[in-house]
């Protein structure tokens, strides 16, 4: 936590920077942007994809139209682009998680119900690990920027540039298929 | 995160760090390497580039000055910045025979030296006594540029931070960033750490997740073993070298909990050092205080730990980018740093009873 070229994000009621500013723009969505690509595909490769995000955003300011959606879905949209090159290193590190929690409830003995809980907690991140590596891309893109990047249906339509109905029914599925594995099932 | 759903709330329970601040300023830098390429590749706009700066390689005396601010609140406008009145700073060229990895200079006979003293000096360095539950309060005054679009320069502005570490995983508890309280708003996590937590339980302690348990069983007394230890625990790949990656996080321990360190291991981390590659050495002095900088260097990124000579403590950290064509640009009576520093801080510690205390 030693160094930070950014400031703070703006207050909610602030205007949103205008593309043509790139270090206003940096300053109002890096963090938004690392956290999800950092999730997706770890903090190295999370930094390379959101530099470029934000290039290829810059270079291509033109081609935003706010009348379509907000800055920060269109950039979440090309973060997602870049992050779908890399989907086998995602796809690697939600099987490492998993194998890495059940590794740990493998060695616990869960004499008393602290470790039971902690031995279920665990179980739970592998299920859910296992079942997120198990989705159809679209649908698991559809997911993280609902959960993750909190963007409403309408945001990730346009971020993705899909139909509504289609995040609708992706998300539906999506967490159907989340609900099942927490539920101990293995859809 | 405000998700109440179960299945939500369990993909976000996933083990995920937040991005740091380092994490933000190595993207931030290499967006503006990428940008500043990209711009150099379009010959219409090469008249609107600045004078280059090249000078990390090179020995130079860099007198800083800046008018004295007035105090918190005062001066330039921003909450909390410190008065500093000059900066000082000199540093030995780099080598241009190649380390053990050929990637990475020579580490140099002066920087191992350096070492060698701060080493020293270590040996017989005060010890604190942490206290179950005590948590570490790090007061970190920094400098860091910032850009607008197009804008060949950087300005620099001062970003003062307080965090409440806690040692068992070096944790933040509790941050505030000029003043205020990043916890609190409509995306604060409800469970602060928890993540962090997550990931010390699934993972162990390591170089970035230390504990003082973690630490104290380190062999501080083999510096071979105990460098081979530091590499073992930074991941290899494509883009940084693993001295680049333990010399960062080293820093970032050092900015956690450096007051935690025992002499012995304090001596034993410098001298361990001396076997990475791309170490020179030079020295920093903020209004009259004199520090020890030890550079590392991998391509044109740079970063400095600042230690104190009288100690042999870490206090700060510099991070210095050689080829960048950005001027930057002070703050109205603000310190006025080297054309390449696009980072400058330094820090205090103290053991704390409660995030309330300090």
């Amino acid at each position: 936590m030693t160094v930070t070229t950014q400031h703070d994000p703006p207050p909610p009621t602030a205007e949103p920077p205008d593309p043509g500013d790139l270090g206003a723009m940096f300053d109002a969505y890096a963090r938004d942007l690392l956290r999800y690509a950092t999730r997706r595909v770890g903090e190295q490769l999370a930094e390379d994809v959101v530099a470029q995000t934000f290039l290829i955003a810059y270079e291509q300011r033109h081609r935003f139209d706010s009348a379509r959606g907000g800055l920060l879905p269109w950039l979440y949209g090309i973060c997602g682009n870049l992050l779908r090159r890399e989907h086998r290193t995602e796809k690697r590190a939600l099987r490492a998680t998993a194998a890495a929690a059940l590794a740990v409830t493998a060695d616990e003995d869960a004499p008393d119900a602290r470790s039971a809980e902690r031995v279920d907690a665990q179980r739970t991140v592998a299920r859910v690990a296992t079942a997120l590596a198990r989705l159809p891309r679209r649908q698991r893109e559809v997911l993280l920027l609902f959960a993750v990047a909190e963007l409403e249906y309408a945001e990730i339509a346009s971020a993705l540039g899909i139909p509504l109905g289609s995040v609708r029914s992706a998300l539906h599925r999506a967490r159907t298929k989340i609900k099942s594995a927490l539920s101990g099932g293995s859809r | 995160m405000t998700h109440p759903d179960p299945d939500l709330r369990a993909v976000l329970d996933l083990p995920a760090a937040e991005p740091t601040d380092a994490s933000v300023s190595r993207t931030w830098h290499l967006l503006n390497q990428r940008h500043t390429a990209a711009r150099s590749r379009t010959p219409r706009r090469l008249s609107r580039m600045l004078v280059p700066v090249g000078a990390a390689a090179l020995v130079a005396a860099v007198a800083l000055s800046a008018v004295l601010l007035n105090g918190p609140g005062g001066g330039n406008g921003q909450v909390g910045a410190p008065r500093i009145a000059e900066v000082l700073a000199s540093h030995q060229p780099l080598p241009a025979e190649r380390g053990t990895n050929p990637k990475l200079s020579r580490t140099t006979p002066e920087a191992i030296a350096a070492l060698d003293e701060l080493a020293h000096t270590a040996e017989s360095a005060a010890t604190v006594t942490l206290a179950p539950r005590q948590l570490v309060h790090v007061k970190a005054d920094g400098w860091a540029a910032g850009r607008s679009g197009e804008d060949p320069t950087a300005r620099i502005s001062y970003q003062g931070r307080e965090l409440w570490i806690d040692p068992q995983g070096m944790i933040a508890l509790r941050v505030l960033a000029d003043g205020r309280d990043l916890a609190e708003g409509p995306k604060a996590d409800p469970q602060p750490g928890r993540a962090e937590r997550d990931d010390l339980l699934q993972n162990g302690a390591n170089l970035r997740r230390a504990t003082p348990e973690w630490l104290a069983q380190l062999p501080a007394g083999d510096p071979a073993a105990l460098l081979a230890r530091l590499r073992d625990d930074v991941d290899d790949n494509e883009k940084w070298t693993a001295d680049y990656l333990v010399w960062d996080a080293v820093a970032q321990l050092y900015f956690n909990a450096d007051l935690l360190l025992s002499p012995q291991l304090r001596a034993g981390l410098l001298r361990s050092f001396r076997g990475m590659d791309g170490l020179t050495s030079g020295e920093v002095v903020v209004d009259g205080w004199r520090l020890i900088a030890i550079r590392q260097t991998e391509g044109s990124s740079s970063t400095e730990i600042l230690f104190d000579p009288l100690t042999a403590s870490a206090v700060g950290r510099r991070d210095i980018y050689a080829d960048s064509e950005v001027t930057l640009v002070p703050p109205d009576g603000g310190p006025r740093f080297d054309p390449v520093v696009g980072y400058h801080v330094t820090w205090t510690q103290n053991l704390v009873n409660s995030v309330d205390e300090r």
